[in-house]
């Protein structure tokens, strides 16, 4: 169980969980037709350091010499429901087949208890309108700070409390980071 | 602050409250349909938008 909160700041923080999040997935012009292709997220969370969403914010709203901590973009990750994730199916209207977790065995134990590098786990206490979700550290995307900052303001749900938040981000960084070595010969 | 769960899925079979799967309800769907998107049961979505290009008279977008 993951402890929120509902902070009335005025920007982005990290640990925002922020419904109805779209993302370019790509762009074609084919005689002078522009398509783009865009996944909807229903929900996001901010990956992206408290600290330099603070630093951008404090930057943005006292004069300054330059916009040096002006960010181009905010890192998120979205928020599966876990039901789906057991079934293999969060992705299943991209026609997108994944590995299904046994709920009620070991893989969904180790699930829930967070000891898969590649997933977050999180549970909401009951004020908290949000099924249980997964984070699939393999699924995250940038978005320009500009449009989330809009976004937030019509369709925030709620805070990863710091600490938990920070959780989350460590674990993220250390599976970005990690080293895939060769099979032994 | 949105309503609780289970006053929001307070129509659904039971079983299936907390869940968010696979839920049926006499609902209205476009009621269901909100529903999902604003308590995250929603999955993700792939939406393309096409666009004609309007070029003036040199040819430039």
């Amino acid at each position: 169980m993951i402890r929120t909160e509902r902070p009335n700041l005025p920007r982005l923080c990290q640990g925002d969980i922020i419904r109805d999040v779209a993302c370019i997935d790509d762009v074609v012009e084919s005689s002078g037709v522009l398509e783009i292709s865009r996944l909807e997220f229903p929900l996001v969370i901010v990956l992206t350091q408290d600290c330099e969403l603070e630093q951008e914010h404090q930057m943005r709203v006292q004069s300054s010499q330059n916009q040096d901590k002006w960010l181009v973009s905010v890192l998120v990750a979205p928020l599966y429901n876990a039901e789906h994730v057991y079934r293999g199916e969060h992705l299943s209207e991209l026609d997108l087949t994944m590995q299904q977790i046994s709920q009620n065995k070991t893989p969904g134990s180790f699930l829930r208890n967070n000891e898969i590098p590649r997933y977050h786990y999180l549970e909401f206490t009951s004020d908290v309108p949000l099924v249980p979700s997964v984070i699939d550290f393999k699924h995250y995307f940038s978005i320009n700070a500009q449009t989330l900052r809009g976004r937030k303001q019509s369709s925030f749900i709620c805070m990863v409390s710091p600490l938990f938040r920070e959780a989350i981000s460590h674990r993220f960084a250390a599976y970005l980071s990690r080293i895939g070595l060769p099979e032994p010969v | 602050m949105p309503d609780r769960l289970d006053k929001i899925f307070g129509d659904y079979e039971s079983g299936e409250k907390t869940r968010g799967t696979q839920a049926k309800s006499s609902t209205r769907p476009v009621d269901v349909e909100i529903e999902e998107q604003k308590y995250g049961i929603a999955k993700v979505k792939r939406v393309r938008l096409r666009a004609q290009i309007i070029r003036d008279q040199n040819g430039t977008p």
